[in-house]
């Protein structure tokens, strides 16, 4: 029989904002000493009061308007109720019934629409952390990192594979670069992964939303993409094998063990998950105006896509070079400035971008202006042809018989010598790796 | 130096300016009447007499120095007064009356405290309270019930019961108190003094312990409407710690008492003079409204139709909002255990769960909330009629200890007269307005729509210019 | 739940656990008698009727807060931990939890 994977994604966004979702305390919490980042409403004291970050409701505002959704004119927030060492407040102050964004979608490469069901905004958690003292095992709290902001993204059950999910994880990771909102690094935690996958009978992938499947599990700790696609496919296989088996499938939690690379089932929790939502009394239920909503779609800044497109066009370079050039806001908007500066020395967007594409300088320690005199150099020096590079080559390939000798003696180091020879004799208008590719031609 | 009686913060300040007494020697003159007499009537849970004696003498400096105009620029100078110890005060303990925070002394302070220390007030110290001011009697304190000073047999009413007592017994001349469903006006009026229950948000509830997030209003109790109002306009004001603080300017409260509100309409709601009224207390509430009439006062009578559905609305939300409030009490970054938690409080704990429980949420919750709307909205109608409601605060006078502490449900319907301005969220003023036979003091509630603390007060101050009964205090 | 309905031995255990709240095997049937006698009292809500709009939003710009730093809030980390009951290399120590991922 032939199962068809039903896969949503739940991704939960670090914002990098100054200071944490309820608090002035620092938003900035990796590395720092325990407990060093904290006031009384971020660790929960008798009499603390949370009062919402302008920054982090409108980044995440941004983040609706980026993936097409609506952005809700009234919104609140609501406490989701339950216990856990690591939530001081024995409650987390996060939004159910009126999130900020609802119903947008992402196109993937393929023209397959995903709907975007829902972002909302809420506070982080402590840290624990565990170990033993005195032969007892314990867990220790961290609360530098309860109460920083966090948007979580819930995608509709669109995907039909882990290939898809992983698309589109990584499409969102750089939106929200591109939006300047979060790190997204998986690694430090700015950027978490939680996929809901379910199996049912079926050959089409035709409307998928139809009669979705009664269970759906969830799995969590997954710390890469790699790791996404090898859950996300664990999972299919073992949940299609258990049909297969006759076998009922129900609702639960697993983690992701990358280590053996199989998901586990986590103990389940019958009671936690009667959260008791209901409005947060302590923050006023808000309304945005309708100037506010529209200048937040002036605000935001140029997506990949629409970036990546506009390279195409304005600039007339190939898709490919213009998919490399967009990855990151940094390469885009250098290239952007060099492409200002290159017009009034005559270089062109397409000779910047084969620059940039193929010899891949480090742009992070240089200006696009030192770009631009770097490659007029090059240019100045003017060009050298093929024939004359060869013509040069033979040259010192004759003049220099002995490390010749040598090289085709197995000592391969020596070419060096050569490609500075011609180097020399050209005035450094010789391409160095052209050359050596060159005399390594030549001498077999 | 002369006993001190009948003391009020113009009285005080007046005396200073003209050296008839030391800021030094009023204060050791309290606090020898604290030690002398607390020990009856319990309503001090932590005293800081040392830090108030250091105080007194800094203030005694300042006077010394800067002259005794410098007592205009610090309003509250050489102003004895202690907090509800549900206050957060830094470096002192701070209790909510409760073994689960018995030892806790929290780091910072609650706005209002740091408003009266910039004042230049001086504390006493940290005040009983029924246990997380869940409590209408006094009798629910973790640290042992307070005595109503007037008889101490008899209860001081909660939850503010220390606050009430300390300042009737003269302790001081003003404390701090909170109002979640009457626990300023029930003890003031159970004690004969005066109490201020301001409007939802015009005074930040940052640093107080919470119970209700939605209808704790943190007020005052004193002898007199006029100190009331000279302490609010130093604690109310936006607070930009407290997202439900309003930023709406704050009268001077104070300076403004005198006018008379002439063609005041004062409205009686008729579902309050029911048949549940014991006699003596409508009587004396009846007077008062005879005086009312007297000065020119329309009176008329009102409805507020969904009264009866209070009781029910307010238990519901409160215990939602207090099972959530109390959830943070888990003895880890401070405090005892939740073993600690005292029977009324687990009540209420479990009482807000099952509201808000899967399956029971919208029959509980969100009804109650419903009902909420049109309880407020009952005030809204009844304001465009009238100015100010009056009403008295308790069905019955004060009652002995023990009396209602067998069951529950006794307790929570003192609160009857009480719980429906919290939920409106609407300012009540309560004061003294006669005895019963046996000297035990009666209360009656004037209530305003938002905001209008300063018309309140008018009428309050102007009763009082007329009556004695926040004058008498008892004989400790 | 009908009216003058008892609530059963188990829903005054699950609403305990819900609420962290540790009961002793005597105590439930005291709470399950007291909680049943207080949710007959607070059940009349249902029979309220009459409308109410609800209250509009507040601007967001009043509830909002710029994101400033203040260095005024925030505590030391000797003020954070001083009242933890078991602190250790300033982190917080509770038995141990299986981590919930």
């Amino acid at each position: 029989m032939k199962y068809q994977p039903i896969i949503g994604m739940e991704v939960h966004i670090e914002l990098r904002t100054k200071t944490k979702m309820f608090c002035a305390c620092p938003g900035f919490h990796f590395g720092t000493k325990p407990n060093t980042q904290t006031c009384p409403v971020c660790l929960g004291l008798p009499g603390a009061l949370p009062v919402p970050n302008a920054q982090a409701v409108e980044w995440t505002q941004f983040l609706g308007t980026a993936f097409g959704c609506t952005l809700a004119k009234f919104s609140r927030f609501d406490r989701k109720n339950y216990f856990y060492p690591d939530l001081p407040k024995g409650y987390q102050i996060s939004q159910y019934e009126y999130p900020l964004a609802t119903y947008g979608s992402w196109t993937n490469g393929e023209g397959k629409k995903i709907g975007i069901r829902r972002i909302h905004l809420e506070e982080d958690t402590g840290k624990l952390s565990h170990t033993t003292i005195n032969g007892e095992r314990v867990t220790l709290v961290d609360f530098n990192r309860s109460g920083v902001p966090l948007a979580e993204l819930v995608t509709e059950p669109d995907f039909s594979s882990s290939a898809e999910a992983k698309e589109f994880v990584q499409a969102l990771q750089q939106i929200v670069r591109y939006l300047e909102i979060s790190d997204a690094d998986m690694e430090k935690g700015s950027m978490r992964l939680e996929a809901n996958i379910s199996v049912r009978v079926g050959q089409t992938t035709n409307d998928i939303r139809q009669k979705l499947p009664d269970y759906r599990v969830e799995v969590k700790n997954i710390n890469s993409f790699r790791f996404l696609e090898s859950a996300i496919n664990y999972e299919i296989e073992r949940q299609s094998e258990a049909l297969e088996r006759g076998e009922k499938l129900v609702q639960e939690t697993r983690g992701y063990n990358e280590v053996k690379g199989i998901t586990f089932s986590q103990r389940q929790k019958e009671e936690a998950h009667d959260y008791r939502y209901f409005p947060e009394p302590d923050i006023p239920s808000f309304e945005f105006s309708d100037e506010i909503l529209k200048e937040i779609k002036s605000k935001l800044p140029e997506l990949p896509e629409s970036k990546r497109k506009r390279f195409e066009t304005e600039y007339k370079i190939s898709p490919s070079y213009s998919k490399i050039l967009t990855e990151t806001r940094e390469l885009a908007d250098f290239f952007e400035e060099a492409i200002k500066v290159g017009s009034v020395h005559g270089i062109s967007p397409a000779k910047l971008a084969n620059t940039l594409v193929n010899k891949k300088p480090n742009i992070s320690k240089m200006l696009p202006a030192e770009l631009i005199k770097l490659i007029k150099n090059a240019e100045e020096k003017g060009q050298i042809s093929d024939e004359e590079l060869e013509k040069v080559s033979l040259q010192s390939i004759e003049e220099n018989s002995d490390v010749v000798e040598s090289y085709k003696n197995g000592k391969e180091s020596v070419l060096q010598f050569l490609v500075g020879q011609v180097m020399r004799k050209t005035k450094g208008r010789a391409d160095p790796t052209k050359t050596a590719e060159l005399l390594k031609k030549l001498l077999s | 130096m002369t006993v001190l009686q009948n003391l009020s913060i113009a009285k005080l300040q007046e005396g200073y300016k003209n050296k008839d007494f030391s800021v030094r020697e009023v204060v050791d003159f309290f606090i020898e009447r604290i030690e002398k007499h607390d020990n009856k009537i319990n309503s001090f849970t932590t005293t800081t007499f040392d830090q108030a004696r250091k105080l007194a003498n800094m203030a005694d400096e300042k006077i010394a120095k800067d002259g005794p105009d410098i007592i205009a620029g610090n309003p509250l100078l050489g102003i004895p007064l202690a907090y509800k110890d549900i206050y957060s005060t830094k470096g002192v303990k701070t209790t909510a009356s409760a073994r689960v925070l018995e030892n806790y002394v929290p780091s910072f302070s609650s706005t209002v405290v740091s408003r009266l220390e910039d004042a230049e007030a001086i504390s006493l110290g940290k005040l009983n309270c029924d246990a997380w001011a869940h409590g209408s009697s006094g009798e629910n304190s973790d640290f042992g019930p307070t005595k109503n000073p007037w008889n101490l047999e008899y209860v001081p009413g909660g939850s503010s019961s220390g606050s009430a007592a300390a300042v009737a017994s003269e302790f001081i001349i003003a404390a701090t108190a909170s109002d979640t469903g009457g626990s300023i006006r029930l003890p003031s009026s159970f004690c004969g003094v005066s109490g201020i229950k301001p409007t939802y948000g015009r005074v930040s509830r940052y640093g107080v312990v919470a119970m209700a997030s939605s209808l704790d209003s943190m007020g005052l109790i004193a002898s007199s409407v006029e100190d009331l109002a000279r302490i609010l306009e130093i604690t109310a004001g936006k607070d930009f710690k407290d997202a439900t603080s309003w930023d709406i300017e704050v009268a001077s409260y104070s300076k403004e008492l005198n006018e008379q509100v002439k063609e005041l309409r004062i409205g009686i709601p008729a579902e309050y003079f029911g048949k549940g009224l014991s006699g003596v207390v409508k009587e004396k509430v009846d007077d008062a409204i005879k005086k009312f009439e007297e000065q020119g006062a329309q009176i008329q009578e009102v409805s507020l139709p969904h009264s009866e559905y209070a009781i029910p609305a307010y238990y519901i939300i409160m215990a939602s909002e207090v099972s959530s409030n109390l959830a943070r009490y888990d003895g880890i970054r401070f405090g005892n255990g939740r073993d600690a938690f005292g029977e009324e409080t687990k009540r209420r704990i479990m009482l807000g769960t099952f509201s808000l429980s899967s399956g029971y949420k919208d029959e509980y919750y969100n009804k109650a909330q419903e009902v909420r709307r049109l309880i407020t909205k009952d005030f809204t109608d009844a304001f465009e009629k009238v100015d100010m409601l009056i009403a008295p605060v308790s069905p019955t006078p004060p009652f002995k200890l023990r009396e209602k502490t067998e069951d529950p449900l006794q307790m929570y319907l003192s609160d009857i007269l009480t719980v429906s301005v919290n939920l409106a969220g609407v300012p009540a003023l309560s004061l003294p307005c006669g005895f019963t036979q046996d000297e035990l003091p009666i209360g009656l509630q004037l209530i305003g729509p938002k905001f209008s603390e300063l018309k309140l007060f008018r009428a309050g101050y102007e009763y009082q210019q007329l009556t004695d009964w926040h004058k008498r205090k008892p004989q400790l | 739940m009908a009216v003058k309905d008892t609530l059963s031995e188990q829903s005054i255990a699950h609403v305990a656990r819900l609420a962290n709240l540790p009961l002793t095997i005597p105590e439930v049937p005291k709470y399950q008698e007291q909680l049943s006698g207080i949710i007959n009292l607070v059940k009349k809500v249902d029979e309220a009727s009459g409308s109410a709009t609800e209250e509009k939003g507040t601007n967001a710009d009043e509830v909002l807060r710029k994101d400033e730093p203040n260095s005024g809030t925030i505590l030391s980390v000797d003020e954070a931990v001083k009242n933890g009951k078991r602190v250790e290399n300033d982190l917080f120590v509770v038995p141990a939890v299986l981590e919930e991922v």
